[in-house]
């Protein structure tokens, strides 16, 4: 449900910042071009990229996740093997996203402790990284359920 | 001494890790993290965690690639790749393989539209096979036709896999995109020439489709006129001046979202979905790129690639020597790993080399792009060819194997036109934006 919630999140970041950038070349053309579009974008981007993520780790009906894989040798491993080699690849993310997790709220603390922000518009950098720390905790916390729970190792 | 055997271990893990199935951006994340950890401590690498994730991630740049992306999904649910596929049927259908023929044009136009060959093949396959089966076409001709003018969609700007370039070699995504423009309607020549040769060979692989009547044809290049205009207008913007590769793609995807709300081919809930797929297909791509970002200094920081580059230039090899062997590299490992991870892990290692033994970067792009291509069709792992399989059920991959073949061979004739001919990939740019400095 909330990978999902994420998803979309994602989605709509992506067609705001189409038609930001849209509105920007025509008001450009204008003479207008809208301030601060290119903050705006940058910004939404992170939303696109780490919003899709915990939704692209969540396997659907038949177990497939939207991750990038090599398939090569999976024909000729067992279903034990695949079995624990997606409950491997889930610990492996799980980890990853919680040392990503971790160390981006520290960012987020100095950034708040220097007062970093965007260039034109000035948005405060640490509620962004707080922001893809929490999309990044959501993923850790589906790949490490995906680790543990007894239907995870089905899916990965 | 330590760090090369830290280096050659790492590569060992990563590729043990994406061959059990491990997905390929976890695999480097793990190992270049590790990698960085190993040889910097802890500290280093934390710090390079987030700072890159972060960095890549809000990069204004790479807005491009979801962008694209977004186009590419709503000229598929908006139809205009069946208008692409008939108006190029009104132009060369009624010839002997007229429809294969056609089917390439499409895909060269649908290229134009959209930056991954996977989803050019998806969608012209869904297009144009039904249409080839019902005039008789060899199955052979006909899906091995749609797998290998799909990969024109990673060639013929834009191209996500330039874009990936560019940022990895920090060249510009404007110059890379115009570089492909030549090749990609070489290549493009090239594919229509084989299937006429095919057809000649074999008259009864691909018979001549129907003549259409006056009024039929008007009907299908006025149908085709919406999907033409946004290539004409995002392309050609870009390449005029007028946007930048970014606005060229927020363009694109505007448009084509006015195009089909307006000709009711697509709902808010279309739009809504496109957005959501859009935006998982990105993230995957995302993904690679900013854990290629560990990865890369875990690689320098091993000397590896260093030490390869000295080993290559010290061999007494000719450049164009070194050049065929990093090209035979690109063609194994297309064999059986994904084009876009194999760019990702590959370019550290080779761009420095060939820079060093004095090849233009932008040349080397369209080459590898090519390269690519030729992977996306080789067995095992050849992506396109599962991608057409799994529209066209009843054909064994063997038989679309074997059918790509004299597309495979119509690549190695480009390849070695863009050797004896670099300017085919540096003449455009070099003439809209001058030449590099």
């Amino acid at each position: 449900m909330i990978e999902r919630l994420c998803g979309r999140v994602a989605g709509a970041a992506l067609l705001a910042v189409a038609g930001l950038l849209l509105l920007d070349v025509l008001g450009r053309a204008a003479g207008h071009p809208l301030f601060g579009a290119q903050d705006l974008a940058e910004m939404a981007m992170m939303v696109i990229v780490f919003g899709a993520v915990p939704l692209l780790q969540r396997p659907d009906a038949e177990g497939r996740d939207a991750q990038i894989r090599v398939d090569l040798l999976s024909w000729i491993m067992p279903p034990a093997l695949r079995r624990g080699v997606d409950r491997l690849s889930s610990m492996l993310a799980a980890l990853i996203w919680a040392a990503l997790c971790w160390t981006l709220c520290d960012a987020a603390a100095l950034s708040s402790l220097l007062s970093l922000s965007s260039n034109i518009l000035g948005l405060p950098r640490a509620g962004f990284q707080y922001l893809m720390a929490g999309f990044v905790a959501l993923a850790g916390i589906g790949a490490m359920v995906r680790a543990v729970s007894p239907m995870g190792a089905k899916n990965g | 001494m330590a760090e090369g055997l830290y280096g050659g271990l790492g590569i060992l893990v990563l590729l043990g890790l994406i061959l059990i199935r491990v997905p390929v951006a976890t695999a480097m994340f793990v190992v270049g993290f590790g990698g960085i950890w190993a040889l910097s401590g802890l500290e280093a690498a934390t710090g390079l965690l987030a700072s890159e994730s972060f960095t890549l991630a809000t990069r204004f740049e790479l807005v491009v690639i979801p962008l694209f992306i977004l186009m590419g999904n709503l000229a598929t649910r908006t139809g205009l790749s069946a208008a692409l596929y008939g108006a190029a049927y009104v132009l060369v259908g009624r010839f002997r393989g007229g429809l294969a023929m056609a089917t390439l044009l499409g895909c060269g136009a649908f290229a134009a539209l959209c930056g991954s060959s996977i989803a050019s093949a998806l969608t012209m396959g869904r297009v144009s096979l039904g249409e080839m089966a019902r005039y008789r076409y060899a199955p052979r001709l006909s899906t091995a036709t749609v797998a290998a003018g799909g990969t024109l969609g990673i060639l013929i700007p834009p191209s996500t896999g330039l874009v990936i370039y560019a940022i990895l070699t920090e060249q510009s995504i404007g110059r890379l995109f115009l570089s492909g423009f030549v090749p990609g309607l070489l290549l493009l020549g090239l594919f229509v020439l084989t299937v006429a040769i095919i057809c000649r060979l074999r008259p009864d692989a691909g018979p001549a489709g129907a003549t259409v009547s006056g009024g039929q044809a008007r009907r299908a290049l006025l149908a085709a006129v919406p999907g033409v205009a946004v290539i004409v207008v995002t392309i050609g913007g870009l390449y005029a001046g007028v946007f930048s590769p970014v606005e060229s793609a927020a363009v694109g995807a505007g448009l084509m979202t006015v195009i089909g709300l307006l000709r009711r081919e697509i709902g808010w809930r279309d739009l809504w979905d496109a957005g959501r797929d859009s935006a998982l297909t990105s993230a995957s791509v995302m993904l690679i790129l900013i854990a290629a970002h560990l990865v890369n200094p875990f690689l320098a920081l091993s000397h590896i690639p260093q030490a390869i580059g000295t080993g290559l230039t010290d061999s007494g090899l000719p450049p164009l020597a070194i050049l065929g062997l990093i090209v035979l590299c690109y063609l194994v490992l297309g064999t059986f790993m994904d084009g876009f991870a194999m760019l990702v892990l590959t370019l550290p290692i080779f761009y420095p080399v060939v820079v060093a033994q004095g090849f233009d970067p932008i040349w080397f792009a369209v080459v590898v792009m090519i390269v690519l291509e030729m992977g996306l069709l080789s067995p095992p792992v050849g992506m396109n060819v599962f991608i057409v399989h799994s529209v066209a059920r009843t054909v064994p991959q063997a038989e679309i194997y074997r059918g790509v073949l004299p597309f495979w061979l119509a690549m190695i004739v480009a390849l070695g036109l863009l050797v004896l001919w670099p300017g085919i990939a540096t003449g455009l740019p070099d003439l809209v934006m001058g030449p590099r400095g």
